[in-house]
């Protein structure tokens, strides 16, 4: 599993699909893009993926983690395959802030919130909380091991979702 | 947006290089009179780079930055983004107040960040326009800067955006500044609306 061992958290970068359990630690830093945070509380492993896209383009390149209807799925087969049950996982979602309030950002930001929650309905996985919207970035920090997810604002008080 | 006529793109960006050039050298004559202090512009990069690595372009991704950001509008749309670490904003504002020490951001910080923003972003596009000897580029308005201080990672995902929504690496026009001979960490970021996948 991916950071075992470390003292930092591996940082998962735009379009990034991580998996780990145990004391792994995973971080990551969004605008308008969106965690999707995965944990199955039986097996007590988690996934994360950051999405910058909503949907897959036609043509583009294939790093499937950038699309929030590509992604999800992949998550999911990679966590069954590790051993989850799928109706014992659930989600959380962090981001999809509208940066600088244009109209194009607020729109991205909703709409990849709107494609996750859609995703994550048609394959019946529930989601559990969600920390988004907003003008502000965040950091989020996610336990694989026991679900625990640190969402930080810039200049507030860091709030557990 | 409407009203654009020229769509900037990674052949047309290099076509533009002798515009940006002048629009750097205007940018840090402005600078100079503004600061009082001798400061050069220069062009760094235009050169498109893969979306990912573009997220480090302004230091560590969750550390805080400030970004002044101008909306472009007219020949062509994007952004004009002035960048720079809390500690050379403050030092910034401290050569223009004369008030010495500041550590948080007020609004007379703000203002004096943003100030030099407008000044800077608009001599950068006038020059730029001027000098780019296409009358398609004859009108770029650039709004008033907006003041952000916000994770790297997130500003820089703001900015790009628009040509993330279409491309998998993103084109972008980086300066660099030297004052006294030494670089400054501040980064002019001009990031143009492009129709190019």
């Amino acid at each position: 599993m991916a950071g075992i061992g470390n003292n930092l958290p591996r940082f998962v970068n735009m379009g990034d699909i991580v998996i780990g359990n145990g004391e792994d630690r995973f971080s990551t830093v969004l605008g308008s893009c969106i965690a999707i945070m995965m944990f199955d509380p039986t097996q007590k492993l988690g996934a994360m993926a950051h999405i910058l896209l909503p949907h897959r383009r036609a043509s583009g390149d294939d790093k499937i983690g950038k699309y929030a209807d590509v992604a999800i799925p992949e998550m999911l087969e990679q966590l069954v395959k590790k051993g989850c049950t799928l109706r014992k996982i659930w989600a959380k979602l962090a981001g999809g802030a509208a940066m600088f309030n244009a109209s194009s950002s607020f729109l991205i930001g909703e709409r990849n919130l709107a494609a996750a929650r859609e995703v994550l309905d048609k394959i019946s996985v529930p989601v559990l909380a969600t920390h988004c919207g907003g003008t502000k970035g965040r950091r989020a920090l996610f336990y694989p091991g026991s679900g625990k997810i640190i969402i930080t604002i810039n200049g507030e008080p860091e709030v557990e979702i | 947006m409407s009203g654009k006529n020229y769509v900037i793109n990674s052949k047309s960006i290099k076509q533009l290089e002798k515009a940006f050039k002048q629009g750097a050298i205007e940018a840090g004559n402005a600078l100079t009179l503004w600061i009082g202090k001798p400061i050069t512009v220069h062009l760094d990069s235009i050169t498109p780079v893969p979306l990912g690595e573009s997220m480090n372009l302004l230091g560590q991704p969750d550390v805080p930055v400030c970004c002044c950001i101008m909306q472009l509008e007219g020949a062509f749309g994007g952004r004009l983004a002035l960048a720079f670490s809390d500690e050379s904003g403050m030092a910034l504002s401290e050569m223009l107040t004369g008030i010495s020490g500041p550590t948080e951001w007020g609004e007379l910080e703000k203002s004096s960040a943003l100030e030099s923003a407008n000044i800077l972003g608009c001599a950068f596009l006038n020059a730029m326009v001027q000098s780019a000897a296409n009358k398609d580029i004859s009108t770029v308005l650039p709004s008033p800067p907006s003041f952000h201080r916000d994770f790297a990672m997130s500003l820089l995902q703001g900015l790009f955006l628009e040509q993330a929504m279409i491309a998998d690496s993103v084109l972008f026009v980086r300066t660099k500044f030297l004052m006294e001979g030494k670089t400054l960490v501040w980064h002019l970021l001009f990031i143009p609306d492009t129709l190019e996948a």
